[in-house]
């Protein structure tokens, strides 16, 4: 189990280093609590990611932003600032025993089988938890770290 | 009775300067008396009333936290500050502790919070020197408390690389007692936490991995738990015909974590496996 996690991440990690030092010119980083919608959007911007913002009407301070990543639309969700959620759906039919090998090979997405009566999907997903403490540069990797995820994702159920 | 020799010389500390300035005795801190300290403590507030007659908030900033006065009739008063969720455990740490506070687990529409709250009754008998030093003493409970969650969020030290020493000093500092395991490509700690036998592992410093190992779940029900729950993978393993079902969460560090950051991955990692238990026991 772990020597194939291993595996797959370590292409991931080597690319990824080399992204995260890409990352804009940053103030000194600090732990905060939360992200305010504010903050998210501006690392949004930093990252030139153009989003689509909408707000849950039913849930207060829940926010979704919509956007393109590598050609798959992707969801960034903000629930009051405590976490954020970051999926993408496949409607391709993807057996249950396929979704489990995803996962026992992921890192840091996990993909899951949604039914919906008779339409089924897959969401690939990742979530970071911000109420324990969350950096910008922490934000800014998750959504890097999601792009990787969804490129071997994309991969793996094609191969 | 250590804590109590240590009381008595606090109330004695609180006591002299009290005296020392003649301060009126009052059985009811009125609102006026109220807002009148916060003016002279310079606390910029915001007054709410709340939907009980006769109870009003005090929202303001201190020390970097927001802050809630209530204010209970002139009897009492009640200070607060919401930290995020921690476990039931290290809640009772704090409160054995404690001198001045006491922390709680609350739960609103929006989750769970911790809170620190501290009281003071007025109906014995109080001065404007004792309000003062009850949130003066508060302002200290508070930066003792987010020391003890995890440090000063504001100076915390970020890196982008756990050291293996690093992370078996946060082990140490959250009481986990662990015996470090060889493996490839990653160190590994094994220790137990609730009955169970949790596996953290360190990739190169570069991203945490922690799990948990349960009895073999049909598919169907492994996809059912990571549809409902965040932050966790719901895994069905099959190693050489030993087949399992793994808890497992991992942390890319890469971005830049701090000690608090692990510590709480590492802590809310336990009430995950707390969650799951219950759900494999049910099936």
């Amino acid at each position: 189990m772990l020597a194939r996690k291993s595996l797959t991440a370590l292409g991931l990690l080597t690319l990824f280093l080399s992204m995260d030092s890409a990352a804009p010119a940053q103030e000194k980083d600090k732990v905060q609590r939360g992200v305010t919608s504010a903050k998210l959007e501006s690392i949004l911007q930093d990252m030139k990611i153009k989003y689509d913002k909408k707000s849950d009407a039913k849930n207060e301070g829940v926010h979704f932003y919509d956007f393109e990543r590598n050609k798959f639309k992707v969801r960034l969700h903000n629930y009051n600032g405590r976490d954020l959620w970051l999926d993408i759906h496949f409607t391709d039919k993807i057996a249950l025993e396929e979704i489990n090998q995803w996962n026992v090979r992921a890192k840091f997405s996990r993909a899951v089988l949604l039914k919906d009566r008779d339409k089924q999907s897959t969401s690939l997903e990742s979530q970071i938890d911000c109420e324990g403490g969350v950096t910008d540069g922490m934000i800014r990797q998750f959504i890097l770290r999601f792009d990787a995820e969804t490129k071997s994702f994309v991969e793996f159920i094609t191969k | 009775m250590r804590s109590w020799i240590f009381c008595i010389v606090a109330l004695l500390l609180v006591a002299v300067p009290v005296r020392a300035q003649d301060d009126k005795v009052t059985k009811l801190f009125s609102t006026e008396q109220t807002e009148g300290l916060l003016q002279s403590l310079k606390i910029d507030f915001k007054k709410t009333p709340a939907k009980k007659e006769g109870i009003f908030y005090y929202d303001f900033q201190r020390g970097g936290h927001t802050v809630r006065l209530y204010w209970y009739g002139g009897k009492d008063l009640m200070l607060d500050v919401v930290f995020p969720k921690m476990p039931l455990d290290q809640i009772n740490t704090w409160n054995v502790r404690a001198k001045f506070s006491r922390a709680c687990l609350h739960k609103d529409d929006k989750g769970e919070f911790t809170a620190l709250e501290a009281n003071l009754d007025i109906l014995g008998g109080a001065t404007e020197g004792t309000v003062r030093q009850f949130f003066s003493v508060f302002d200290e409970e508070v930066k003792a408390f987010a020391k003890f969650v995890g440090g000063s969020a504001a100076d915390e030290s970020i890196y982008k690389k756990v050291a293996v020493d690093k992370l078996e000093s946060i082990l140490k500092g959250l009481n986990i007692e662990f015996k470090k395991l060889e493996v490839k490509g990653a160190v590994g700690f094994e220790f137990e936490s609730n009955k169970h036998k949790l596996q953290l592992f360190n990739f190169g410093g570069d991203d945490l991995m922690i799990d948990a190992h349960f009895k073999k779940l049909p598919r169907a029900d492994v996809n059912q738990y990571n549809l409902n729950r965040k932050f966790i993978r719901c895994v069905a393993y099959n190693i050489n015909g030993n087949e399992y079902t793994a808890l497992e969460a991992n942390l890319d560090c890469l971005g830049g974590v701090s000690d608090s950051i692990i510590r709480n991955f590492i802590r809310a990692f336990d009430d995950e496996v707390k969650e799951f238990s219950k759900y494999v026991q049910g099936k």
